[in-house]
């Protein structure tokens, strides 16, 4: 087999343009997944009855099965399930799914991570925040979070990097992202080899920009919370 | 449509016959991930000259692609050099007939092998550099460093991580229905595609990897539980 230059540099426009694609999936499902997976660690933290449950339940399920059948569970269940309360999605464009599926595997990992760092905060720093005389919701919002906000970093980058390499199996669901791309322009001009490996440079980097940004990031919080 | 629970039943007996296929492309990727992933980690250890940022750079390399256009390109590699190669062997053998679990073992195999290569050598480092320093003075040599000392400690730290990586890779194992590999998921598939009950399909899917996946996390747990008291008594 060999490798064609020309083809290679063909594809590298046609791949790039699909970038934006992939890079939505990533920014909806971190977005939502942070806000989702926050309630989802509140309502274990806090022991919210009945939702504590669910959320355990939720929080196992999807981390205990692989991403392409939830994102066929949801292609195919969603409409099923709104549909017994006389709601149609079947002419939804798929993306929404994606969308959907993402986010919500994306809440089950941060969910997690948020759990493990806000319990990672001293207890005594609850006592001495009640006993400012600050309220419950304050303490979460001025004290607690800002500070597992920084032990969660780490962790957050791994995932949101994982989430960029899922993004890879959107395609099945007919989703024409970068790889989507490949496989149309595959059939078209019977090059495949190079498609793919034009779309792993893709990934390579963004996971590279991904990393590096996470870097930064973790550096400037640390010092923050030294000079504070 | 309305959901069919009998064939939720026979998804499910159909697809749990498929276990242990997901079970080997979990189980072999992590035996030679391990393999290969031990010497790599410590060579970026111990700083191997040339060798140590070679293997740095594939693994960024490696776990920057998708395992599925890993599969993809091990697919079409293997599908364009197959013929060429058994004809030239004078065998009559064809793509056909080559078993795509192996593209599968292999492209898993690769990205176990670069993911616990990250994770030994952070267990590597979580050894108190002392204890190297103090092993050296009693006489001991390299090896024996490492085999006496340093790895009994060092691999109970990683039993986490490597727990996590076995539940990941039989959650990627899935993936090699793109290349035609008959796992759990694909069994599921195939079942459904006589009547398209797909949501029952895959509803059974998700149980049994859930399941499977629960099981391995408590398996591990208890591992783990088992070294760190053999490890603390020893101490």
């Amino acid at each position: 087999m060999r490798l064609d230059w020309d083809t290679l540099v063909y594809f590298f426009p046609k791949l790039l343009a699909k970038l934006p694609l992939t890079i939505s999936i990533v920014l909806v499902a971190t977005v939502f997944g942070l806000l989702l997976g926050l309630a989802l660690a509140l309502a274990r933290l806090e022991r919210v009855p009945v939702l504590r449950q669910a959320s355990g339940v939720l929080v196992s399920f999807l981390r205990g099965t692989p991403i392409i059948v939830q994102m066929f569970l949801v292609y195919f269940g969603l409409p099923l399930v709104l549909q017994t309360v006389g709601v149609d999605i079947r002419d939804w464009d798929k993306i929404w799914f994606v969308y959907l599926t993402y986010s919500l595997n994306a809440a089950a990992f941060f969910s997690e991570i948020l759990r493990s760092s806000i319990g990672a905060v001293p207890k005594a720093q609850w006592d001495a925040a009640a006993g400012c005389g600050l309220t419950r919701a304050q303490t979460y919002r001025r004290i607690v979070l800002p500070q597992s906000v920084a032990i969660a970093l780490p962790a957050t980058g791994m995932t949101i990097t994982g989430l960029l390499q899922d993004t890879s199996l959107a395609f099945m669901l007919g989703i024409v992202d970068v790889i989507g791309q490949v496989k149309a322009m595959g059939s078209i001009t019977g090059h495949l080899l190079e498609g793919y490996i034009v779309a792993a440079f893709f990934f390579v980097v963004l996971s590279l920009l991904l990393e590096r940004l996470f870097h930064r990031a973790e550096k400037k919080v640390t010092l923050r919370q030294r000079t504070s | 449509m309305t959901f069919d629970l009998s064939f939720l039943g026979t998804a499910l007996w159909t697809a749990a016959a498929k276990i242990p296929a997901t079970l080997a492309l979990a189980a072999v990727p992590l035996a030679l991930g391990t393999l290969l992933g031990l010497p790599l980690a410590l060579a970026r250890f111990f700083r191997v000259p040339v060798l140590g940022k070679v293997i740095q750079g594939a693994v960024t390399l490696i776990k920057g692609i998708p395992v599925v256009l890993m599969l993809f390109v091990f697919y079409v590699v293997s599908a364009d050099a197959f013929d060429p190669l058994m004809q030239s062997l004078g065998l009559s053998l064809t793509f056909r007939d080559f078993p795509k679990s192996l593209i599968a073992l292999a492209a898993l195999s690769i990205y176990a092998a670069a993911a616990l290569c990250e994770v030994f050598r952070g267990a590597l480092a979580a050894v108190p550099p002392g204890q190297f320093d103090a092993a050296a003075a009693a006489g001991l040599t390299r090896a024996q460093v490492l085999r006496r000392i340093v790895l009994p400690q060092a691999l109970p730290v990683s039993l986490p991580m490597v727990s996590n990586i076995t539940i990941a890779l039989l959650k990627a194992a899935a993936m090699g229905s793109v290349v035609a590999v008959v796992d759990v998921m694909n069994a599921a598939v195939i079942a459904a595609n006589a009547n398209y009950r797909y949501l029952e399909a895959y509803v059974a899917a998700a149980l049994i990897y859930w399941g499977l996946c629960f099981a391995l996390e408590k398996a591990f747990g208890a591992g783990e539980k088992v070294l760190t008291r053999r490890v603390r008594r020893a101490a």
